[in-house]
């Protein structure tokens, strides 16, 4: 199976008004689709950098990421988080002024994708999460952690990238939801084919995981493979 | 995309309500701003029109108003003037009937006669008390016609009837060097007048003195010239045309060579001077002018404190959406369009307001363009302060953002 | 309070953002309500300019015919005259709904007696000779019959002019149908009225002789009846009314009671030239001539409605008046109230143009002469100049006409009245206001007398009163608009303060503040912006405002070339105190903070209401 993301001796730095940070040093790697990839590491050790370079939300400052075998620098990188690659996160970020059913066809929508379509299309992904009808129409405020996440990732199948990043995604959920987060990850990569990378803390997540790195002080290292 | 906005505006009923209060109230205040000024100066317009203001020719000293003898240049001038309206004059004469010998005038020089040209000008005369149908009178005073209208009482006595052909020999004054005294010259020749009307009679404005006979002002005009004897007239008196315009009324006045009184000047006739009773109308068009003015030199500051508070409500309303305009960027929608999603958002809700406001407003009646640069200003200072909010957005990463929510 | 400042301490930009909404807020308030209130103000000072004058009239109740015999026609001559039942009074005028800003009123003219000053009629020929009066003996040129005019001669000038003694006039028992002879060797004395032109066979021969435009005058006899009358207008009785009016100078003539009258109605002779008008009044502007401005004052100040009230000893004085007597501002003027006349107003018998239509038959019932009733000292506090009107001069003020209040003379129940008569236009008037003229109407008309006819005149504010009202509703509406947008603003500024930081009370109270404390810490910090972007604010205004003012105060806009009647009252500046500013800047304040307050507390409560944990399960939320 081809590498769809490789890091090439990747460095981040952060550079604030007072201060720059070495977040991230020589970082080098790859993913491929079909499994699921858990960054470990303690906080502030750079994973959720990493995670937001590989959302293309930034550029590395050093050394190159290949997406696709392409420079991340030289591509369209909003055109690739809305088509290639989503991002869920531990807070969930869903749109609050939409209902569940609305967050899950945005992305659809975005792609012009016509609404009776996306409105269908939308049901089966927050079937496939395990969501029931009667929560279509809830606010994203009016319904539990677990069931939050799952509409995050629902919302980022509906995006049809193959890319699926999450950070700390089980990191605000109670054990039981946690499990099935991390068995609709598992499922998304073994079963459709996602490339799944999950950063967290999370020993359960990370044993889920078909590869897992270490990250510390910003330098990446494989625990196991 | 739009489906968003849709969602938005019908979702944040409270915010937006706020917003769109603002931007109407933001439009009310300019449009009342206005409307004042406007108010204001349709008063102003409205007191030169209800508050005339009335002119009398006098002597130097400003003792005199009728009796004068004011020159035919001056009359011309003020007859040809832009900046005046229903000037009136009037020149008495004495007349006999008959042509009688000079020597024998004392016995036969009883009449009165006035060239005026209108009913006003001959004191208290209105073209009611005129046995004429209103436009005939008007055209008689209009007219250089060898007519007259002759006093009831007049007619009665000397048994004279509408359509006679009198013969007139008159006299006219003349200013002696001294004060007090006033000398009577004949013209020098009889003129003949059809009586074509009768008149109530009336004691005349010149003290004691009843007119007996009318005759249009320009015949009476003619008459001087036939005899070469220079007119003048015994009472002039007019409005000011524009009283707003009131300098360059008195501009031309001086122009025209009419001076001002001076009450150290000698008792005399010659009616040289002006009296402009216009101290009411200065005194309150002051009054408006300087509330126009107040209004006018606050509005700088005025307008730009509403277009500050437009641009930071704007600008803060936007800031205040920065998680959304986060999610939208991870989403992967570009910064622009993003960006442009809100800021059309912004401007529904602005335009919304505005156009409340503009029907609140309606009532008052604003000129187009006033509604134009009113909506123009408030919408452009709401963009600005958005285009500021999202601007500083966009430079921001979505990481950044969205590590920062409030 | 402490966790409010390092919260606004860390977002700089908003809280300056916040800041500067305040400070637009309350500026945009003191403005506003700076801007209103001097508005206001000029508004005021525009409306008030306008007056709304009536003047009262009585209609007669019928016209009296009198004959009185004319020499000239030898023919009774038909004397209307109009007839009252009764006069009324502006007591008459007043009924409860009746809203009047002064008056009614009618005025009486009193006469003071001034010798110690220099008359206008006088200054303008100090030495002209005063022949239309006399009270003289005299003697036929010769035998004649008095029904025509005759040549006397004017032998002793018993009052009057001295120099008219030995002067050859012409005389004529004008009135009188039977007249008896006057015989050339007898000395007659009676009062001698210039009145009409000569007559009869001497005017012919005249007419003969040369061309003579200017006709000689005669002398005609008075009757020495007194002049007084009662308030009712009934005439006061006198034994010599309707008696003889020429006497003949016989040996102890002036020890009769006929000679002892005329020695006392001599003593008055000439007085007029003495004289001047006095009128009473309860506002300046209720005397027509001041408030058509054709008199205006030009110096010092117009009496005040204090002075009037209290009927202070003060006076507007005429500019001629002034000159001619060498007094300034502040002097005083004795005042000696000799006689008083409720038919006319002062311009009726003291003309602009220097005459006078004097008064006979001063002397009281039993033949006195009448005495000075009331006599005090009125400081002038006004000069006024008159010009000439031209028209309309029925109003026409009085020569030497000394302006005061109606309460500061005590005898106004018409003391030495020689004229009486019902309210005319020219000395009944009140003022009512502006606007309400169809409402007084309907009014009078229902409960006032139906014998007062009333003329109004309000100097177009009627047709301007619906751009007056306009202007008042916008003025009100602009500040409206202000209040509500400084609410919105504060409604604004505390959703984003207060309900945006939700989170932040739920979090204090998750970790077991008290609602007290907590809504103390979210207010605190959003009351203290609001009170300095406030203060900040208004003084911001209150500065400006102060500023533009003074720009603006006392330009003028007009060129006053040709005016006439501009009073040093018009050029006024509205003196701009400094408390103009200052209190709007402190009621904005003071509301804002008030308002920002209450709005806090009220969101803080909506937010307290709700429980932390509900509060912190979920996501950050728009309303």
């Amino acid at each position: 199976m081809g590498k769809i993301i490789e890091a090439e001796k990747v460095g981040y730095i952060y550079q604030s008004k007072y201060q720059k940070t070495k977040a991230l040093t020589e970082v080098s790697c790859s993913f491929e689709q079909g499994r699921v990839y858990a960054i470990t590491g303690k906080s502030g050790s750079g994973k959720s950098t990493f995670l937001s370079l590989l959302a293309g939300l930034d550029v590395p400052t050093e050394g190159t990421l290949y997406i696709d075998g392409k420079d991340i620098r030289e591509i369209d990188r909003d055109s690739y988080r809305m088509n290639r690659a989503s991002v869920i996160y531990q807070a969930f970020h869903l749109f609050p002024l939409l209902t569940v059913l609305e967050n899950v066809m945005f992305p659809m929508q975005l792609q012009h994708v016509p609404n009776k379509e996306a409105k269908t299309r939308a049901q089966e992904f927050l079937s496939k999460v395990g969501l029931t009808e009667s929560l279509y129409g809830k606010m994203p405020n009016m319904i539990s952690g677990g069931e939050q996440q799952r509409v995050a990732i629902a919302r980022a199948m509906a995006s049809g990238g193959q890319i699926l990043l999450a950070d700390e995604p089980t990191g605000n959920l109670d054990s039981q939801n946690e499990k099935v987060i991390v068995d609709l990850l598992c499922k998304l990569a073994h079963e459709e084919n996602y490339a799944v990378i999950v950063v967290t803390h999370n020993q359960k997540v990370a044993e889920a995981a078909d590869v897992v790195y270490g990250m510390l002080d910003g330098a990446l290292e494989v625990v196991r493979e | 995309m739009l489906n968003y906005v849709w969602y938005s505006v019908k979702k944040r009923k409270l915010a937006n309500l706020v917003t769109v209060g603002i931007s109407v109230m933001l439009v009310v205040l300019l449009h009342l701003y206005f409307g004042s000024v406007r108010s204001y100066q349709n008063q102003l317009a409205g007191l030169s029109e209800n508050v005339p203001i009335y002119c009398q020719v006098s002597n130097l000293s400003g003792t005199l108003v009728n009796g004068l003898f004011t020159p035919k240049r001056i009359v011309d001038a003020l007859e040809q003037s832009d900046q005046v309206k229903e000037l009136s004059y009037m020149t008495v004469m004495m007349a006999g009937e008959g042509d009688f010998k000079e020597a024998e005038y004392s016995k036969y020089l009883h009449l009165y006669v006035v060239g005026a040209n209108n009913a006003k000008a001959v004191g208290e005369l209105t073209n009611d008390m005129i046995s004429m149908e209103p436009e005939a009178v008007d055209d008689f005073f209009a007219s250089d016609r060898m007519e007259c209208i002759v006093s009831e009482k007049v007619l009665k006595r000397r048994g004279w009837e509408i359509g006679d052909r009198i013969i007139l020999k008159c006299y006219y004054y003349d200013a002696s060097s001294e004060f007090h005294k006033l000398e009577i010259h004949p013209m020098g020749g009889v003129v003949e007048v059809e009586i074509v009307g009768t008149m109530e009679d009336l004691a005349g404005k010149t003290n004691a003195i009843s007119t007996d006979i009318v005759i249009p002002a320009r015949t009476v005009q003619n008459i001087f010239a036939q005899f070469e004897v220079p007119f003048f007239a015994d009472t002039v008196a007019f409005h000011v045309k524009d009283p707003l315009n009131l300098g360059a009324f008195k501009e031309e006045m001086q122009e025209i060579g009419l001076m001002e009184i001076s009450r150290e000047a000698a008792e005399s006739y010659p009616g040289c001077a002006l009296m402009v009773r216009d101290a009411n109308f200065i005194a309150s068009a002051t009054d408006l002018r300087h509330a126009i003015e107040l209004m006018q030199s606050f509005f700088p500051v005025v307008c730009v404190l509403l277009l500050m508070i437009g641009y930071v409500v704007s600008y803060l309303s936007g800031n205040s959406r920065r998680d959304e305009f986060a999610l939208l960027r991870l989403q992967g929608v570009k910064k622009g369009r993003a960006s442009l999603l809100f800021l059309a958002e912004q401007m529904l809700l602005v335009l919304l307001g505005n156009l409340v406001g503009d029907v609140a407003i309606a009532l008052t009646g604003p000129a187009v363009s006033t509604v134009a640069v009113v909506n123009g200003v408030i919408l452009t200072a709401y963009l600005i302060g958005a285009a500021a909010a999202y601007g500083r957005m966009s430079q921001s990463s979505v990481v950044y953002l969205l590590s920062t929510q409030h | 309070m402490k966790n409010s400042l390092k919260q606004m301490a860390r977002t700089p930009v908003r809280t300056a953002l916040f800041l500067v909404l305040m400070v637009a807020a309350a500026l945009l308030m003191t403005l506003g309500a700076c801007i209103w209130l001097k508005g206001n103000r000029t508004m005021a000072q525009y409306e008030d300019r306008f007056m709304t004058i009536g003047t009262v009239r009585q209609v007669p109740d019928s016209f009296e015919q009198t004959l009185e015999w004319n020499a000239e026609t030898k023919d009774y001559d038909v004397r209307k005259s109009a007839q009252y039942s009764s006069y009324y009074t502006p007591e008459d005028m007043l009924f409860p709904e009746a809203e009047y800003m002064a008056g009614p009123e009618q005025r009486a003219l009193y006469i003071s007696y001034g010798p110690a000053y220099l008359m206008y009629n006088v200054s303008l020929n100090p030495s002209a000779l005063s022949s239309s009066f006399l009270i003289a003996e005299f003697k036929p040129m010769e035998d004649c019959m008095p029904d025509e005019s005759v040549k006397i001669q004017i032998t002793k000038v018993v009052g009057g002019d001295q120099r008219m003694e030995g002067v050859v006039g012409n005389f004529c028992d004008h009135k009188n149908p039977s007249p008896k002879m006057l015989y050339k060797d007898k000395t007659y004395v009676t009062q001698l009225n210039t009145y009409l032109y000569i007559h009869g066979s001497m005017y012919d021969e005249l007419m003969k002789s040369k061309n003579e435009v200017h006709i000689g005058l005669e002398y005609i006899p008075a009757s020495l009846e007194t002049g007084l009358c009662r308030p009712d207008g009934s005439v006061v009785e006198d034994a010599f009314r309707g008696g003889e009016e020429i006497f003949e100078v016989t040996d102890g003539f002036y020890e009769t009671d006929a000679g002892k009258r005329i020695l006392n109605l001599a003593q008055s002779a000439g007085i007029w030239r003495q004289c001047q008008p006095v009128t009473g009044t309860n506002k300046t502007c209720l005397l027509m001539p001041f408030y058509n401005r054709q008199a205006y004052i030009s110096e010092g100040r117009d009496i005040s409605a204090e002075e009037y009230a209290l009927g202070s000893k003060v006076c507007l004085a005429p500019r001629t008046f002034m000159e001619n007597n060498g007094l300034v501002l502040g002097d005083r003027v004795k005042v000696q109230l000799l006689y008083t006349d409720t038919r006319v107003n002062a311009g009726r018998r003291f003309w602009l143009d220097g005459s006078i239509g004097f008064y006979s038959g001063l002397v009281d019932e039993n033949g006195d002469p009448l005495q000075v009733f009331e006599s005090s000292e009125y400081e002038v506090v006004g000069i006024y100049d008159v010009t000439i009107s031209g028209m309309d001069s029925i109003f026409d003020p009085g020569a030497d006409e000394l302006i005061v209040p109606m309460e500061s003379i005590e005898a106004r129940d018409g003391k030495n009245l020689l004229a009486c008569g019902p309210m005319t236009d020219a000395t009944s008037s009140f003022q009512i206001p502006n606007g309400s003229i169809d409402e007084f109407l309907k009014d009078f008309a229902e409960y006032g007398p139906d014998k007062l006819e009333i003329t109004f005149y309000d100097m177009g504010y009627s047709q301007l009163k619906a751009g007056i009202d306009n202007m008042k509703k916008i003025s009100l509406c602009l500040l409206a608009a202000g209040v509500i947008l400084t609410v919105l603003l504060l409604f604004f500024f505390s959703h984003l303060f207060i309900t945006k930081q939700a989170r932040r009370t739920a979090i204090e109270r998750s970790l077991g503040m008290r609602k007290d404390k907590c809504r103390w810490s979210m207010v605190s910090g959003f009351a203290l912006l609001v009170c300095t972007g406030a203060v900040i604010g208004s003084l911001a205004g209150a500065k400006i405002s102060g500023k533009v003012s003074v720009v603006n105060a006392g330009k003028s806009y007009y060129e006053t070339t040709y005016t006439v009647g501009l009073t040093n009252m018009d050029n006024e500046i509205v003196v701009e105190e400094a408390a103009d500013s200052r209190t709007p800047a402190l009621w904005s304040t003071v509301f804002i903070v008030a308002a920002g307050v209450g709005i806090a507390w009220a969101k803080m409560n909506r937010s307290l209401k709700r429980e932390p944990m509900q509060l912190l399960s979920e996501r950050q939320e728009e309303n």
